[in-house]
């Protein structure tokens, strides 16, 4: 697997999510609601909103 | 204590649910670590007569299989949330936490199967299949692959902290 532009930016957004995933469930432990959760959420919206909108 | 029923009910969604996700996983890193190199040293005659065809094929069982892996799961997370009297975050256990993680992970990469790849992936094979059949190539089938491709590559590197917080809900406690 090559270090291309869809590896890099595929890693980077998937360790953002992940990394947000842990602290939100480790703040859900924290406050004892399940709120945080909606953290990785937003995070993940946004890889959603970012690749649909790649040009070339 | 859960009954024999209750034993054999979960047991059965645990083995589609390995079983389906064996099939989705196994697709993607054939996806990722074996497709993708081997187009990029194919002709462009021999790659518009073999991707849209394996491409249908295995993009069938690439999605639903997704799709079967992740409703279970889920059936199977709140099956067990019931027989477990509803508890709150105060009161979870750390396989809660660690099932719901992967699971919240595992939802996002079905949304990128079904948001993503195949959104993309259906158009780039049609206009394939209409380049085979005399009519132009659309101009956007680059981007579409593009967008496709990042949302696979983030879908393997993704199923790393899945699979580990799946094996880690009964075998490792954190906290």
């Amino acid at each position: 697997m090559a270090w291309s532009f869809e590896f890099k930016t595929g890693l980077m957004w998937a360790v953002l999510v992940s990394i947000f995933m842990v602290v939100a469930l480790w703040l859900t432990k924290v406050v004892g609601n399940i709120a945080p959760v909606l953290i990785p959420i937003v995070v993940y919206i946004g890889f959603v909103g970012w690749v649909n909108r790649i040009k070339k | 204590m859960a009954t024999d029923a209750e034993l054999a009910y979960f047991v059965a969604l645990r083995f589609v649910h390995f079983f389906a996700g064996i099939m989705w996983i196994g697709l993607l890193y054939f996806f990722n670590f074996v497709q993708v190199p081997l187009v990029k040293e194919l002709d462009a005659p021999v790659k518009q007569a073999l991707l849209p065809k394996l491409g249908r094929r295995a993009l069938f069982w690439f999605r639903w299989s997704a799709l079967v892996t992740v409703l279970v799961g889920w059936l199977y997370f709140f099956s067990r949330w019931i027989l477990d009297g509803y508890p709150n975050p105060a009161t979870m256990d750390w396989w809660y936490y660690s099932i719901l993680a992967g699971g919240l992970l595992g939802t996002f990469m079905l949304l990128n199967v079904w948001g993503v790849i195949w959104r993309y992936q259906k158009k780039i094979i049609a206009g394939m299949e209409g380049a085979l059949a005399g009519k132009p190539a659309p101009q956007e089938m680059a981007v579409w692959g593009k967008r496709a491709l990042i949302a696979s590559r983030f879908n393997t590197v993704m199923s790393v902290p899945l699979l580990f917080f799946m094996a880690a809900a009964s075998h490792l406690a954190l906290f």
